[in-house]
C-alpha cells in the first residue's frame, strides 16, 4: 500500500510548499491551511507507517535503485517516534503560527518556509546516503535562515548563515574525500569499507563531520548563532529551532557516528565524548547567567544537545553499543524535543522578554503558568514529568558502565539547569513584574496547543515504560 | 617526479589552498560584502576539490555517444560533478539570500562593517 513509503514524508510537504506560490494566485486564503495540511498530514502518517513498521529497520530504495548507487531511506518504529516527536512539535508550531504570528511578515514567504523545513527535517533524519543528507542539510538551513529573520533579527540570521555555511563546506569535503576513498556515499557501504583506511584519515574524516553537523546539532565549536537567533526570532520560529531543527540535526550525527563510524573506533567515539561534555558544561554556564528568557533556553538546548551527544558517544565507546544507554539518551532527546517547545511556546504566549518583565505573569494567566510549569518540570526531572525517567535511566545506566566522570559532570549541570529554571520558575509566580503592559489576549485554542503537549510530557512520565520499550533496540534492528 | 608534483598540487592542495584563503577571509574581514565574497571563494575551493578527486587521466567525458559502440573509452567518474552541480546551485542560493541579508542590515543600521554593527547591537 502506498502509505507503507516513508518517502512521503519528505515529498509531500516538499510538493506542497512548491504549491503556496500557486496557490496564491488562484485562492489567496487557502495558502494559510497549506503548512496545517503538511504538518497534519505527517503525524497522521508517521503513525501509520509506526503501527505497520517492525523493530528492525527497513530500507527504501528510492526508484528501484540499488542502495550503492542510489539514495536510501531508513525507517523502524524507533526511528518512527522520534519522526513523530519532530513533526507533532512542528505541527502545532505551525498553529501557533497561524493563529498568531501571521501578520508579522510576508504571508507568502513563512509558510513556504516552515512546510520546507518539515520536509528537509525528516529527510536529515532517514535519509542513508551522506549527499543526500547533505541536501537536506541545506534544504533545512536555508529555510531556517528564512525562519531566523522573521522578526527582523538579520544580524544573528547572518551569524546563523556564515557558520552554516562553514559547516556545509566541510561536510562537503568530508563527503567528496570519504566517496574517494570508499567509492561509496551510502552510509552503511561506506561505513563498511572505512575499516580498510588509515586511522589519521578516519579521524581527519569523522572531525570534519561532527564540526559541519556541529552548526545545526547546536554543538560546539560552530553553535554561536545559537543565542542571537533564539532570541530574535518570532514564538513558531524558535520552537522550530529547538525542537524541530535541532532534534532532526541531533538524530543525523547520531545516525552517521552509528552507522559511518560505528565499529571499533574508540579515538573517535572519545573525541566525541569530550565535545559533548565541554558542549554541556559551557551551555548550563552560559544559560545561569542569562536574564533573558529565549536566550537562557537557547544555551540549555545547546546543554542538552551536548549532554545527548556525550550519552550516545558513551554508548558507542566500547566498540559494541550500550544498548540501555543509547536508549535513556534517544528518550532524552524526545523529552528534550517536546519540553523545549512547551517552554518556548509559553514564552511566546507571554510576550514578555527577561526574567524580571515576566514577574507574576503565571498567577494572571494561570493555565498558561501550568503548563510552563509542566514544560520546565520536565526539562529539571521533577518526578511524575517525562524528563524524571530519562535522566534516571541515563544516571542509572552511566553508573553502570562505571563512568563516574561523566555522571560528575551531569548531575552538576542538572543542578545548575535545576537552580535557573526554578528561578524561572519562581519569578513567574511570585515575582512583581516591573512592566506596566497588559498580557496579550490569547485564545483558546492556543492554550489547547499547550494542554496537547503539557499532556503528552505528564502521560509520559506516568507510563515510560511504553516509550522506553518502544524506542530501545534501535540498535538491535540491522543497519543501525 | 615534476610531474607528479604539479598533479598534486593542482588538485589536492590548490583547492584546499582556495578553500583555507577563503576560511582566512571569513575570519578577518569586517565588511559583510567581503564576508561574502570569502564564503563564496570557500566554495569554490571545495568544489574544486571535488571534482579533482573524479579526474581519470586522459579519459573521456561520462556522456553515452555513438563513437562507445565502436571502441570502450575510459569515463571520468561522474558522480563528483553531479555532486558539485548541486553544490553550486545551493551556494548561488545562499550567496543571493546573504547579499539581500545585507542590504536589509545596510538600511537599517547604516552601515556594512561588523565592528561598528556590534557596538550598535551591545
Amino acid at each position: 500500500m502506498i502509505m507503507q513509503n516513508p518517502v512521503l514524508l519528505i515529498a509531500v510537504p516538499l510538493l506542497l510548499a512548491f504549491l503556496i506560490p500557486v496557490f496564491s494566485s488562484f485562492f489567496k486564503g487557502a495558502v494559510r491551511f497549506i503548512p496545517v495540511l503538511a504538518g497534519g498530514f505527517n503525524v497522521i502518517a508517521t503513525a501509520l507507517l509506526i503501527s505497520r513498521a517492525s523493530g528492525s529497520v527497513t530500507v527504501t530504495e528510492i526508484g528501484g535503485w540499488a542502495s550503492a548507487y542510489g539514495i536510501s531511506l531508513l525507517f523502524s518504529s524507533q526511528i518512527g517516534y522520534v519522526i513523530l516527536a519532530v513533526n507533532l512539535t512542528a505541527l502545532l508550531a505551525i498553529f501557533y503560527y497561524t493563529l498568531n504570528e501571521r501578520d508579522l511578515g510576508s504571508p507568502l514567504a513563512y509558510p513556504i518556509a516552515f512546510t520546507l523545513a518539515l520536509s528537509g527535517a525528516n529527510g536529515m533524519i532517514m535519509t542513508g546516503d551522506l549527499f543526500n543528507l547533505f541536501v537536506f542539510m541545506e534544504m533545512t538551513a536555508i529555510a531556517g535562515y528564512i525562519i531566523a529573520v522573521h522578526k527582523k533579527g538579520y544580524l544573528g540570521t547572518f551569524r546563523f548563515v556564515v557558520l552554516s555555511s562553514v559547516g556545509s563546506a566541510l561536510f562537503l569535503m568530508a563527503t567528496a574525500a570519504l566517496y574517494n576513498a570508499t567509492g561509496f556515499l551510502n552510509m552503511t557501504l561506506a561505513g563498511k569499507s572505512l575499516g580498510a583506511l588509515a586511522a589519521p584519515f578516519i579521524s581527519i574524516i569523522s572531525v570534519l563531520f561532527i564540526m559541519a553537523l556541529s552548526s545545526e546539532a547546536e554543538l560546539l565549536p560552530l553553535n554561536g548563532w545559537v543565542a542571537p537567533v533564539y532570541k530574535e526570532s518570532s514564538g513558531a520560529g524558535s520552537v522550530f529551532f529547538a525542537s524541530v531543527f535541532s532534534g532532526a540535526a541531533l538524530f543525523a550525527v547520531i545516525k552517521v557516528m552509528l552507522i559511518v563510524f560505528g565499529n571499533n573506533y574508540a579515538y573517535v567515539h572519545q573525541g566525541l565524548l569530550v565535545l559533548g561534555l565541554v558542549t554541556l558544561a559551557a551551555g548550563e554556564a552560559a544559560a545561569f547567567k542569562q536574564s533573558n528568557l529565549k536566550k537562557m533556553v537557547a544555551y540549555s538546548s545547546i546543554a542538552q544537545s551536548g549532554l545527548i551527544i556525550a550519552a550516545v558517544a558513551a554508548a558507542m565507546r566500547s566498540g559494541v553499543l550500550h544498548n540501555g544507554l543509547f536508549s535513556a539518551a534517544l528518550f532524552q532527546l524526545i523529552n528534550n524535543i517536546l519540553a523545549k517547545a512547551l517552554v518556548l511556546l509559553g514564552i511566546a504566549l507571554l510576550g514578555l522578554a527577561t526574567l524580571k518583565e515576566i514577574g507574576g505573569a503565571g498567577t494572571r494567566k494561570k493555565w498558561l503558568g501550568v503548563f510552563i510549569s509542566a514544560g520546565v518540570l520536565s526539562l529539571i526531572g521533577m518526578p511524575g514529568f517525562a524528563g524524571f525517567w530519562s535522566k534516571l535511566f541515563l544516571v542509572r545506566e552511566l553508573v553502570g558502565s562505571g563512568m563516574f566522570v561523566f555522571t560528575l559532570v551531569f548531575l552538576l549541570a542538572a543542578l545548575f539547569e535545576a537552580y535557573y529554571y526554578l528561578r524561572f520558575l519562581q519569578s513567574l509566580f511570585l515575582g512583581k513584574s516591573t512592566t506596566a503592559a497588559s498580557l496579550p489576549k490569547t485564545s483558546w485554542v492556543t492554550t489547547i496547543l499547550l494542554f496537547v503537549l503539557a499532556a503528552l510530557i505528564i502521560l509520559i512520565g506516568f507510563a515510560p515504560d511504553v516509550i522506553i520499550r518502544a524506542i530501545s533496540g534501535l540498535s538491535l534492528g540491522g543497519v543501525l | 617526479m615534476g610531474h607528479e608534483w604539479l598533479s598534486l598540487w593542482s588538485f589536492l592542495y590548490g583547492p584546499l589552498a582556495i578553500f583555507l584563503v577563503g576560511l582566512y577571509g571569513l575570519l578577518t574581514q569586517k565588511n559583510l560584502i567581503k564576508m561574502a565574497i570569502s564564503i563564496n571563494i570557500m566554495d569554490y575551493g571545495v568544489n574544486l576539490f571535488i571534482i579533482s578527486l573524479g579526474y581519470v587521466p586522459s579519459a573521456e567525458a561520462p556522456i553515452y555517444t555513438e563513437a562507445v559502440k565502436t571502441y570502450l573509452p575510459v569515463f571520468a567518474d561522474p558522480l563528483p560533478q553531479a555532486l558539485v552541480l548541486t553544490a553550486i546551485v545551493i551556494s548561488v542560493a545562499v550567496t543571493a539570500f546573504i547579499l539581500a541579508l545585507t542590504i536589509k542590515i545596510h538600511s537599517q543600521y547604516g552601515t556594512t562593517d561588523l565592528t561598528k554593527l556590534g557596538e550598535m547591537e551591545l
